[in-house]
Order: structure tokens, then sequence, then C-alpha cells
């Protein structure tokens, strides 16, 4: 397999894989704490890094349908979150191409 | 070596004669135009019997005659001067008609012309000027500025200048073969897949197809070392070639040489990213993900001190003149003495690898896609530029020569980018090897480094020539995804670490027989966090006992 090529991100806090310390996304990308997942809290960002996708599935979320993908750590391959690919819903149409990271799953990396 | 010979019958394929009457016709006349420039006016009236093509040179003659009257309105007026070379034409006419008109005594219009004329050459100018004022000295002048004395000769010469600068009609100068070989020789040189650019070979001829030999490619397995933990992730010559230091998936340290394997089990908690020797031998770092750097002694495979400054991922090392350069997630550079003491920091980003060649300190960042370049002053803060990528570095690599950089950039799609550390220019793109989302190293190797080399996902190791981009050559490595690989320049050998869980050492030389060095179990030391606690321990005393000689060194 080899060492996995990680990307890293910069800035005042960053959201990291608790498994495995892989930086996934970055406050700047963080659009919404307000956000239930599987394990509870999840929160949304704009967009993160060093993940795999899963199939894409229909579900029917709180707010609706909505086509997603399950997101998996790109090293330690734990679940994470989900992906939005498509919102049937109007209203819901931001969400597409963001992603929900959950925060049982997540470690927070602070600069000074 | 297979794919070289596609690429030889290609070029076969590709040669066809063009025997079209033009190109006959240009051919023979280029041919004639040599001849009667080298005044073989016979040879020449022969060939243009015989082939019946005149070489024309009415156009030619009327110019050359009036350059021979002086008539330099009527050539003004024939040429054309529009760009730089035709500007220093004009120069040299100006400056011909400037020491006609200074013997002819008309001094007011020979002052007006050279104002037009230290315009273009300041320099020559003043010495030009000095023929009005002291014409004494005209004859000296005329040696200095390497005009002849004689009129007749100087226009003829003006008129050899202009044939040099200028193509004339359809009528080409006579540098027109030269230029022609230069270029042909130039061609065979790209495209020659082996090609060295070291001294010796250079005896370039157009009577035969340049060819370099291959010799240099360490395709022969001399030695293979099987029986490694997992994936072999790291496998590093020390400095001298005796040496090899390897990191595994299970994060074991494998000190190894032809007659002794030693082993370090769990030497960290996490994976580990880098390893580097010190630079007489004696000493391995290994950095980790568990934010600390060890130090182990090369002959005992002990370990003498562990560094823990780092507050997070510590991804690469470097050593160099007796310091040890660390860096990583936390953007701070360490640099370290031999003894664990930290005696700099430098502000950073996150920091992939470290480079450094007499001339700078080259940081290879892993949140931004660029190479920052900054002095290798004992300061480390003058910036000199960045190199940018368009995305992810995953690996970099600098020549032994110190000039130039190999950057993989194969995050998306396999391919090396090559730069330049002299105008910090890339110079080449190669591709043709095989890597997917997995961390390739690459490296330069053999004499003058003539070849950057890197694993493929394939277990191919593929060679390129740093002088063209054509793919050089490719050897069967390993039966798995090959890691890492590293060419000892002094010693010629090449090193690959692969997933198949063994490491090969490469030569260029035949080999006999295959050896084969299993790196057996019995070296592994029983590991339980008790004695992780004592070697720890010790670890704190020997800290305390070199921050003291430390002390001692600087009372002194
Ligand atoms: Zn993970």
């Amino acid at each position: 397999m080899g060492k996995i090529i990680i990307e890293y991100l910069e800035g005042k806090k960053i959201y990291a894989c608790k498994n495995c310390n892989v930086h996934l996304s970055n406050q700047d990308y963080l659009t919404s704490k307000q956000f239930t997942g599987k394990s509870g809290t999840a929160f949304l960002f704009e967009k993160g890094v060093n993940y795999l996708t899963g199939i894409p599935e229909d579900k029917r979320l709180r707010t609706g349908l909505h086509t997603t993908q399950d997101i998996m750590c790109i090293k330690c391959q734990t679940y994470l979150g989900w992906k939005y690919l498509h919102a049937y819903e109007q209203s819901e149409k931001y969400k597409e191409g963001k992603i929900i990271l959950e925060k049982l799953f997540l470690t927070k990396i602070k600069w000074n | 070596m297979q794919v070289y010979d596609n690429l030889a019958l290609q070029e076969v394929q590709s040669i066809s004669i063009d025997d079209s009457p033009e190109r006959l016709k240009e051919i023979v006349r280029m041919i004639l135009q040599e001849l009667s420039q080298m005044g073989y006016d016979d040879a020449c009236k022969i060939l243009e019997d015989e082939s019946q093509t005149k070489l024309d040179t009415t156009q030619m003659s009327e110019l050359k005659e009036s350059f021979l009257n002086g008539d330099y309105e009527n050539i003004l007026q024939q040429l054309d001067f529009s760009d730089m070379i035709n500007r220093k034409l004009q120069y040299e006419i100006q400056k011909q008609l400037y020491l006609e008109i200074v013997q002819q005594r008309n001094y007011e219009q020979a002052v007006n012309l050279l104002r037009q004329l230290s315009e273009f050459n300041e320099q020559e100018s003043q010495v030009l000027a000095k023929m009005i004022f002291l014409p004494e000295d005209a004859s000296q002048l005329y040696v200095q500025l390497g005009i002849p004395m004689d009129q007749r000769e100087q226009r003829l010469q003006l008129y050899q200048k202009t044939l040099n600068l200028l193509n004339f009609g359809d009528f080409s100068l006579k540098t027109q073969f030269d230029k022609v070989i230069d270029q042909s020789l130039e061609y065979q040189i790209k495209r020659c897949p082996y090609h060295n650019d070291s001294n010796e070979n250079k005896n370039y001829s157009l009577l035969i197809d340049h060819n370099c030999q291959s010799y240099q490619i360490p395709k022969n397995n001399s030695i293979l070392f099987q029986g490694f933990d997992d994936e072999v992730w790291i496998a590093k010559f020390s400095n001298s070639g005796t040496w090899i230091g390897c990191a595994t998936k299970k994060n074991s340290i494998y000190i190894i040489s032809k007659e002794q394997q030693q082993k370090i089990s769990k030497a960290h908690q996490m994976d580990i990213n880098s390893l580097v020797f010190s630079s007489d031998d004696k000493l391995l770092f290994s950095a980790s993900n568990d934010k600390k750097i060890n130090c182990y002694d090369v002959q005992t495979a002990q370990i003498k001190v562990t560094m823990s400054q780092h507050t997070n991922e510590v991804l690469c090392l470097a050593y160099f003149k007796n310091q040890l350069f660390s860096g990583g997630v936390d953007g701070w550079i360490g640099i370290w003495q031999d003894n664990g003491k930290l005696v700099n920091q430098i502000k950073s980003k996150v920091v992939k690898n470290i480079l450094l060649t007499d001339q700078y300190l080259l940081l290879h960042n892993a949140a931004i896609f660029s190479i920052t370049v900054i002095e290798n002053d004992s300061k480390f803060n003058k910036i000199i530029t960045h190199m940018e990528e368009q995305e992810l570095i995953v690996s970099s690599a600098v020549s032994q020569n110190q000039q130039f950089l190999v950057l993989n950039v194969s995050k998306e799609k396999p391919k090396l980018h090559l730069w330049s550390l002299k105008t910090f220019q890339k110079l080449h793109v190669f591709f043709g090897f095989q890597v997917k989302g997995i961390e390739m190293k690459c490296c330069f190797g053999s004499k003058k480094d003539n070849y950057v080399c890197v694993g493929s996902q394939d277990g191919k190791v593929y060679f390129f020539n740093k002088n063209n981009q054509l793919q050089q050559n490719v050897i069967d490595g390993h039966n798995q995804p090959i890691n890492f690989v590293d060419w000892h320049s002094q010693t010629a050998q090449l090193l690959t670490a692969s997933d198949d869980k063994t490491v090969k050492i490469w030569i260029q030389d035949h080999v006999e027989q295959q050896q084969i060095i299993n790196i057996a179990n019995e070296y592994d030391q029983p590991i339980n966090s008790q004695q992780g606690e004592i070697v720890e321990e010790q670890d704190d005393q020997e800290d305390e006992e070199y921050q003291q000689q430390s002390e001692g060194d600087q009372s002194f």
C-alpha cells in the first residue's frame, strides 16, 4: 500500500481525524455547527481534504430527500460523516458539494 | 531497454529522404555557397555545370560593389533596419562612414555622427572620438578597434561583417552551414536517451548518429535484503554508502549493512516520516508522527536521545554540516546538535521536506504548493524566491551538484518536474511511471546527476535523463509497489524499498550471483511498556549530561 499522500492545512483551528490526526478541514470552511449526525452533533464544512467517499445514495433526512455519500478518513478509513451531492428541496440546495463531519470523530488542532 | 528500442525504431521510421527537386536544389545551393565562400571557385563552377544549378550572385555582387565604392547611402537603402541585429549593422556602417569622414577632415559632420554612434556603443565611441583629437595616434587606435588601416580592406571587412549579420534575400549567409551543423548536433543530443553531458564525450560528429551508452543505469540486482516485518517505506544509504537505514509500516527501524543487521522494533508510536544519518555516519535520526525525533547509535542500534520539543507531527529531517534540521506540522524548523540540544528555531509553514545546499535552505511546503528558497546563512531570514507549483508537491530531491531540484507532483497524475536552482525555472516534465495516492520518493543519480529516478506502483523503477524528456530506462524492481529509491553517487548503487517487505541494491556491473540476506528476527528486542519507560528515563539523564557539557562549551 505504501505511505498515503496526505494534504495539510494551515489556519488557527484545524479539524482532524480523531483516530489518526489527518487534517480534514479548518475553521475558515466551517459553515454551521447546527447539524446532527449518527453520533450526535455534526458540523457542515464548505470543503475538506484527505477523505474517501462511498457510493452515492438517496437518503431521507430531516430536511428532506438528498443524494449523499459517506465520507471516510483517507488514512485510517474511519467513518467521519457524509457529503451532499444533490438536494431535492430548493431550500436545501446550498448544501450541495458541502460536507458533514461528525464531532465525535474529530479532534481540534489549535495554534497559539 | 525495450523502451529504448521502440524509440530507436520510431526514429528510423520517421527518417525518409525528401528527394523533391526543390530540396535537391537547396542542398546543392548550400554546398555551392559554402564552396564559393571558402574560395573553391573551380569546384564551384564544376558543380554549377553538373547540377545545372546557378549560384545567383548578382544581388551579392551589387552589394559588394556598393561597399567597395563606399556608397553607404545605397547600402542603407538596400538594407531594411528593423531589429537589434540590424541596429548593430547600421552602427558598423556608420562607424566606417565616420572613419572616412575623419580621414577627409570633415570634423563637423564627424562629431554629429559620433553623437549617434555613442548612443549604441559608448565605449567604442570614446576610442573613435580620439581619431579627431589625437590624429597622431591613429595607427594605434586602428589596432585598438581591430580595423585595418587600408580603406579598401576596411570596406571589405565591413562587407564580410554585413554578410555575417543578416540574411540577404534568398541568399543565406556564410555561417548558415555552420548553423545547420550546430542545430543538428543539438537535436541529436536532445534525442539521445542516455545522454551524458560530462566532459569525456564532447566530440560530437555529424558523420555518425550520436548515442551515449546506457552503462550508468544500475540495472543488476546484487543484494536482496528480505525478512522485514512489514512494507518498507524508507530505505536510505548512509553518507559513506556502508549502512542502510530502513523504516517499515510497523514503525520499526532497521540499521543494516552487508555484515550486520539490527532491528529496532516499534521505534516510534506512529508513522516514521524521515531517516537521516549524521555526516560521520555514527548517528541515525528518525522523525515521526508521534512528534518525536529519535537518535540512534549506528553501530549498536541503541537509542541515544529523544527530542520531544515539536508539538505536532515531525515530517522531515535533514543533516547539514554537523547540524540536524527538522520540520513538520507545527510550523517551525528546528536546528539541533547531535546531543539533542535545540540551537535554533526558524518560523515556517507546514514543511514536508528540508533540502540544503551550500547556498540555499529549501523548504518544501505541504499546505501550499511551493518551495521556499532561503539564503543558507546562519540567520535563515532572507527569502530568495518561491518556486510555485500548481498542485501538491509529494516528494522532492536536490541533485548532488546542487544545481537541480526534482519535484514529484503525482497526486492527480504521475509526473515529476525538474527545476533549475540557478534560474529557478522549470526545465522538464517526466512521466510514464504509475502512482496512485502513494507517496513516492524520487532522487537524482549517476555521474553528474545525469538521471532522475523514481519508483512505480507496478514495482518498476523509472530512469529519466535530466537533459531531455525521453524515457530512459525501466527495470523490473519488485513484485509490489516501490516506496523509496536512493541512489548513492560515490558507489553508484541504487537502493529500492518496496511493499513486498524487501530492500534491494542495484549496481551497473553484471552480477554473477545475487546475494540474499535474511534479516532474521533474532535481533528483535521484546517490547513492553516497562522497558519503554526505562529507556526514556535513561534518555532524560543523557539529556542532562549533554546540557552540562554544552554549558561547559559555552563558558569556554
Ligand atoms: Zn483517520
